[in-house]
């Protein structure tokens, strides 16, 4: 048994500890807004936010982040339901099409925007790079980022 | 089989053929539909609940294009209910909606019509039971925001009370549709559906989809198309805690996009467990004659086929002679454009149930109506037991034309006897895509007296049916005034699973003539634009007839519209005042593709020797727009996509397998790929047409002319070596 604690709650789950956590998430605890795209930490779809950094949760062993805590986009806006002011951002652009790499994007700018809420342009390219969009939502996406910055 | 697109199996790729589409509301209660008798289900688009929602049922699957809130837009605008208070739900797969695939770019043409009329019709059924209700002539009532309007005293009935009433009054033959001046939903943004569950990640995809008691499975399948299975061993898998067991599966092709490739299925309780197992398989695997393939063997094909007379003439003008002596001087091209994989963000996946009587399958798709027949046909299993749900899919650009991994999950519950998800790695999702097909041009150009005086062009591909009919498009269809003119076809022989991706053979074929045509613009020392408008008929209207099949045969191309665009777009872009330096540079194109037009103009810059993408401008005219947001994203995701394909990557073959099968070696466009954007749609009272593909084939000519305006470069191969 190995204990995680994920959006603020007590797991127990029966998985071994080398299971990457993304399918532990997915297929143990019902938590499937982080997803598959690549296995390899190049697409960012599977991130998740452990102890606050936004980090692709398709290569981490289960069992090193162990009494970490896990945050995931189901976590994101707060227990009474208020969503996250990125999330609010993401809705106010319109950012998403079909929407598969939106909970990715989400976590990377809500970790990134939290440690720097006032990066330059080059800062913003470089964190939200490393995440794929095929559907090519990037203009919205730095849109988005924008009002956060801005404070609007 | 006379439903739908069965019989039209061998061409996908472009326009649906609607068939026997009944268009009339159905007004029965149908009890699936009835949840405690208080939902009327008025027709298979739209239910009304007198708890207070509208459901209306998106016919298309959703795969990022839009569809869920477009299509649900126009019954909305002509029922008019409150947008607000509108719920989407995916339909099932079923005759009663007509072609439900997406494919073409033709999901808003195709439904236009029949949308209004449904929601014209269950309006005019609301408005009779209010005028029952209220004994006063329908000519006295008003419809706003979901309610029937009395005009003469100003009382208001619900769409949600008159619902019980209005299901029960005879379907009205014909009604009235809005007039554009009335539109209220039509044609204003508004943002997605799923907007809210995506943000939260509660939207479900296929990979997200359940069906009860499923197990997970990953696939081993042979990396080279066509090898057959020598032997297996699978006790190392059968190790691995979790996986229950390991079943080998037949290759079967019932058709050219359900091509089961069979192989290793590893079953198991978590995708944990199953890719582990596939890990440890140990598979000997006869490759076969497609092992042989490789790029150097392509380019050695295209150097013998291109001496060759061509398999199929599509236009020759009469007085055109192979060797056009007239001109005063030939320029040749010869290009290669390279197999291209779709990388879906969500890897192909598909849920299914199997059991003699009836089949459950679920997942992402483009085309549920062709899974239900498929299975209906092979397993003979009525239609109405096989049932299709389609997921939110993460994203198609005609990969999931092609329904190959829905029907081998099902196989695999059907072997397995247990219900299952098939969940491809993202090599598999690459290894085993259906590729945009490498294609090669040999193109000869003749000036005479400073004009463009004859365009020979040889194109080779391997074809998605037995023949020339999407492959020429772009290219056959040539709509420029060239004097002497032989547009001709040869099919390119490969064993590589080749498929539709977003605009097909405007992929290709939109690059070469424009690059082509922008080139010998600067070989004359002409103004591209220029060149283009000269090119241009004088006429409106340019009919082309090309010998092939349906309505493919007859090409019509409204100059106005093609000219409009590119004027548009140099305009917006300041391209007449643009001054060029030895550190930057413009470049512009522009394509038809169906009856949507599109211009774009690049513009780059060189810093510290790194050409940079500084800014595109794109123009489309695509009819009449039902959701500008829509529109505009797919023309940001055109160009997101065209910047890869140009600047970034392909797929090469050695030994018969694909060789950039994750993202590591094939990088997308990321974030800051991404150049300032400019985009335009045109005002149009023209019919709808597509948005998806439209705005596709001419942004990386654009690129290409833009870079070569910078630095001479002349691209004969994509990418581009920059």
């Amino acid at each position: 048994m190995i204990k995680l604690n994920v959006n603020n709650k007590e797991y127990y789950v029966d998985v071994k500890s080398d299971e990457r956590l993304l399918w532990v998430l997915r297929d143990h605890l019902d938590l499937k807004g982080a997803k598959y795209g690549c296995g390899i930490a190049q697409c960012g779809v599977c991130k998740v936010h452990i102890n606050g950094k936004a980090l692709p949760s398709c290569i981490i062993p289960v069992g090193t982040v162990i009494g970490s805590k896990i945050i995931t986009i189901e976590g994101l806006a707060s227990p009474d339901g208020k969503l996250h002011p990125v999330q609010k951002a993401w809705m106010e652009e319109n950012v998403p099409q079909c929407g598969y790499c939106q909970p990715g994007q989400i976590m990377a700018a809500a970790a990134f925007l939290k440690d720097n809420p006032n990066p330059t342009n080059e800062e913003i390219e470089g964190v939200m790079s490393g995440n794929v969009c095929r559907c090519g939502t990037y203009d919205r996406i730095k849109k988005a980022i924008k009002i956060l910055i801005s404070g609007d | 089989m006379k439903r739908r697109e069965f019989i039209n199996l061998s061409f996908m790729a472009g326009g649906g053929l609607v068939l026997g589409f009944n268009y009339s509301c159905v007004s029965t209660k149908r009890d699936k539909f009835i949840s405690k008798g208080e939902k009327y289900l008025f027709s298979p688009f739209i239910e009304i609940s007198d708890e207070g929602t509208i459901t209306i049922y998106a016919p298309i699957p959703e795969l990022g294009q839009g569809v869920r809130t477009a299509l649900p837009m126009i019954l909305a605008e002509e029922l008019d209910a409150d947008w607000e208070q509108i719920v989407v739900k995916q339909a099932i797969s079923g005759d009663q909606y007509g072609n439900m695939a997406a494919a073409g770019s033709t999901s808003v043409s195709r439904f236009y019509e029949p949308l209004r009329k449904a929601g014209a019709t269950v309006k005019m059924m609301l408005k009779i039971a209010a005028s029952r209700h209220w004994d006063v002539s329908i000519n006295e009532l008003k419809t706003k925001d979901s309610y029937v309007i009395n005009t003469l005293n100003g009382k208001k009935l619900s769409y949600f009370e008159l619902a019980e009433a209005a299901s029960e009054v005879p379907i009205p033959e014909t009604v009235p549709l809005k007039k554009v001046s009335e539109f209220r939903i039509i044609g204003k943004a508004k943002k997605s559906i799923d907007l809210l569950d995506i943000v939260t990640g509660k939207a479900v995809y296929g990979l997200d989809a359940t069906i009860d008691g499923m197990k997970y499975v990953a696939i081993e399948r042979c990396p080279v198309r066509g090898g057959k299975l020598l032997a297996f061993d699978a006790q190392r898998s059968l190790t691995v805690e979790g996986v229950l067991k390991v079943i080998p599966i037949e290759p079967y092709r019932p058709i050219a996009y359900a091509e089961i490739l069979g192989g290793i299925a590893v079953i198991a309780n978590s995708t944990s467990a199953a890719l582990k197992g596939k890990k440890l398989l140990s598979v000997d695997w006869d490759f076969g004659e497609t092992q042989k393939e490789n790029s150097l063997i392509y380019r050695e094909i295209f150097e013998e086929l291109k001496n060759k007379p061509w398999e199929d003439e599509l236009r020759k003008t009469p007085n055109y002679t192979t060797e056009t002596k007239a001109d005063d001087e030939v320029i040749d091209f010869e290009y290669e454009i390279p197999f291209w994989a779709h990388y879906c963000m969500e890897p192909m996946n598909f849920t299914a149930h199997f059991s003699e009587t009836e089949c459950l399958l679920k997942g992402p798709n483009q085309r549920p109506q062709l899974i239900q027949d498929l299975v209906s046909q092979i397993y003979k299993i009525p239609l109405e037991k096989v049932v299709v749900e389609s997921t939110l899919a993460g994203g198609g650009f005609g990969r999931r034309l092609a329904v190959d991994y829905a029907l081998e999950a099902l196989i695999v519950s059907k072997e397995s006897g247990l219900p299952v998800k098939v969940i491809w790695t993202r090599e598999d999702d690459v290894m085993h895509d259906y590729f945009r097909t490498i294609s090669f041009h040999k193109m000869k150009v003749g000036i005479k007296k400073g004009l463009l005086n004859s365009w020979f062009h040889h194109i080779m591909t391997k074809p998605i049916g037995d023949g020339p009919i999407y492959e020429v498009q772009g290219a056959a269809d040539l709509p420029f005034i060239i004097p002497n003119i032989a547009i001709g076809y040869s099919k390119f022989p490969t064993n590589i699973q080749i498929g539709s991706w977003r605009s097909v053979a405007h992929t290709y074929n939109s690059f070469v003539v424009n690059n082509t045509i922008t080139e010998v613009a600067a070989f004359l020392n002409e103004d591209p634009l220029e060149f283009y408008l000269k090119l241009m008929d004088t006429k409106d209207i340019v009919t082309i007839k090309l010998p092939l099949r349906g309505d493919r045969g007859e090409v019509v191309c409204d100059m106005r519209r093609l000219r409009a665009v590119l004027v548009k777009a140099a305009e917006l872009a300041n391209w007449n005042q643009y001054n060029k330096t030895s550190n930057s540079a413009m470049g512009l194109a522009c394509a038809f593709y169906k009856t949507s037009y599109a211009a774009h103009v690049v513009e780059v810059e060189k810093n510290n020797g790194r050409i940079k993408l500084k800014r595109i401008t794109a123009v489309l005219d695509c009819g009449r727009v039902i959701n500008p947001l829509g529109v505009k994203a797919q023309m940001e995701g055109s160009i997101s996509d065209a910047i890869t394909v140009s600047l970034k990557s392909n797929i090469t073959i050695e030994n018969g397998q694909p060789q950039e099968i994750n993202f590591d070696t094939h990088p997308v466009t990321r974030l800051q790929d991404m150049p300032e954007l400019q985009l335009n749609i045109m005002d149009s009272n023209e019919e709808p047409s597509g948005a998806g593909e439209p705005p596709f084939p001419s942004v990386a000519p654009a690129i290409a002319n833009a870079i070569f305006r910078l630095n001479g470069n002349k691209t004969r191969k994509l990418p581009i070596s920059i």
